[in-house]
């Protein structure tokens, strides 16, 4: 390699610190630079980047179609509701309990759901919201029915003397982020273990994965349940930050943006959902000015996904990360 | 046969309630190459996946070295060495070659991973100077290679190859024969099933003809010609055998 190609990588590499460290500022300082409707579409993409990174590693990773994320995502937060509501406790108790419901109740879910291949999953997995949904509208003595859970409190930490509430959309917004940025590094340490290398081996090939000794069925039935994990926290937090848990939480909508963002971000990828979120979430909330137009306008936005970026746009993302980093 | 490693007695076994196996008998002593060929439908590649555990076994017994696998999970028939090479593509495209033989080696304790796999690069060179590329982006030759190192790193006493020759261009299947008979000339045990039955007759020492789930014909492959062997196919039958009814 000659001097000059050096130089010339470590100049043009230059351009992906100065990149990321202006995205770093932006996403510090959003709160300042947008309006506070602005800031409540992000603070909605953040929560919903928690259950996207679990469905990620389910449907990317895995290649296990689920659309029971909205079920785990209504159990998070009505776990968290209740908590809150009827005892007491405070928010990291309410978010650490949320995600432990979460990944139990999908155990029970998980055995014999996972027993059925491909199109007979996603119709199981697509059961579970629908019954999560009625057992929140009847089960009135303890979900209250339609009237939901109200008033539910703000977060707050009560650490020695310093004792807070994030109460501001402003002061939410750094708590969605902090808790973004974790479960985008767990995902990323997830992916990389071995663990999910062998994630991978049974989504690209499981009758091989099994041969090789992989046991493939325990493999998938573990992803299932952090998958649910991470809709659960991601539930708790929706619930802390509304206020107010409805049936309505449990919402195949809610599943289908989930997969959209997956999907429509790059499945497989982190950055993908990373980028979805934002995109999907708060292209949606955005949207919201144009009433008249927003489901078209939507629709539009997926058909061309459908027709030109059909890997998502993790692809596209890589593609202009290497072009700025000076990769070949 | 005396030194039969592996005998197979009156097995049955399909699919669910499908049997496609109808009482098959057949033994292999160590060190054989033999050739498993027949019609489509035969059984041919059942027969490999139930010695792999892979299908229902009704009846009859599978000994391998004095013990009766029949009904053993593939993952102990493994360690029992039995590796399968199934039909088709069947690699981790999306990872380097190193990463699939790293895949293959599951079952073996860390320490001596690389171990394994460096004796598979040294069985297969052309595997070693494409270490680092992804298998998708292999050819279809160098893939069907990558997937016999991939079974071959356990070490297997007995390797079953599924329709090695599917797919690949003439020059490939010859690279990827080669390499079975290589195997096969340091000691390797080798069941081949083959569409392709002129090569398939070339390579093995022992050609084994199944018909509706049963062995019809068992010799060696300069016995019958080719126009024998497409009348057995066709017919189950001989043309000698056909006349003698006659």
């Amino acid at each position: 390699m000659s001097l000059t190609e050096t130089a010339q990588q470590i100049r043009r590499r230059d351009l992906r610190i100065p990149l990321g460290a202006i995205l770093l500022v932006i996403a510090l300082t959003a709160p300042f630079i947008g309006s506070r409707y602005v800031t409540h579409s992000l603070i909605i993409a953040l929560i919903f980047m928690l259950p996207a990174h679990g469905l990620n590693l389910l449907v990317g990773y895995t290649g296990l179609l689920s659309l029971a994320q909205a079920a785990f995502f209504g159990i998070g937060a009505y776990t968290a509701g209740l908590l809150a509501v009827t005892y007491g406790t405070p928010f990291y108790v309410n978010v650490v309990a949320a995600g432990l419901a979460a990944g139990a109740i999908a155990l029970p879910l998980g055995i014999p759901a996972l027993r059925l291949r491909s199109t007979s999953f996603v119709m199981c997995t697509l059961g579970f919201v629908i019954i999560g949904q009625a057992i929140a509208k009847n089960w009135i003595s303890v979900t209250r029915g339609d009237m939901g859970l109200s008033s539910i409190p703000k977060p707050h930490f009560a650490l020695g003397p310093l004792s807070f509430t994030v109460s501001g959309t402003m002061g939410f917004y750094y708590l969605a982020l902090a808790i973004g940025a974790l479960a985008t590094l767990a995902v990323w340490a997830i992916v990389r273990s071995p663990a999910g290398r062998n994630m991978i081996a049974i989504r690209e090939n499981e009758t091989l994965a099994e041969s090789v000794g992989i046991p493939t069925w325990r493999y998938k039935l573990i992803v299932f349940m952090i998958s649910a994990v991470f809709a659960g926290v991601g539930g708790s937090i929706y619930a802390h930050y509304l206020t107010v848990v409805s049936p309505l939480t449990f919402q195949m909508y809610y599943s289908t943006t989930m997969l959209i963002i997956v999907l429509g971000g790059g499945a497989g990828t982190i950055s993908g959902v990373v980028f979805g979120s934002l995109l999907f979430v708060g292209l949606t909330e955005a949207l919201r000015i144009t009433p008249e137009l927003r489901m078209i306008a939507y629709g539009l936005c997926l058909l061309a996904l459908v027709f030109w970026f059909r890997q998502g746009f993790a692809p596209l993302i890589n593609r202009f990360w290497n072009a700025i980093g000076g990769a070949k | 046969m005396a030194n039969s490693e592996l005998s197979i007695k009156n097995l049955r076994a399909g699919y669910g309630s499908l049997d496609i196996l109808n009482g098959v008998e057949l033994d292999v002593p160590s060190g054989q190459f033999v050739a498993l060929m027949g019609p489509n439908g035969a059984g041919k590649s059942t027969l490999l996946k139930t010695l792999y555990g892979m299908t229902t076994i009704k009846d009859g017994s599978i000994h391998w070295q004095g013990k009766n696998i029949a009904g053993y999970k593939s993952r102990t028939i493994l360690g029992e060495g039995i590796s399968f090479v199934p039909q088709g593509r069947c690699n981790f495209p999306v990872m380097t070659v190193d990463e699939n033989l790293q895949m293959a080696a599951y079952t073996i304790r860390d320490a001596k991973v690389k171990a394994e796999r460096d004796y598979v690069y040294d069985l297969f060179p052309i595997l070693k100077t494409r270490r680092s590329t992804l298998a998708g982006n292999m050819s279809g030759g160098e893939q069907q290679l990558l997937e016999v190192a991939m079974a071959v790193l356990q070490r297997p006493k007995v390797l079953l190859v599924d329709e090695p020759s599917v797919g690949l261009s003439p020059a490939a299947i010859g690279v990827v024969f080669d390499e079975l008979l290589r195997l096969h000339a340091s000691g390797q045990t080798i069941l081949l099933v083959e569409q392709n039955t002129k090569k398939a007759m070339e390579v093995a020492e022992r050609a084994v003809i199944l018909r509706l789930g049963k062995v019809i014909w068992d010799g060696l492959p300069k016995d019958i010609t080719h126009d024998e062997l497409g009348e057995l196919f066709l017919t189950g039958k001989m043309r000698g055998e056909v006349e003698a009814v006659h």
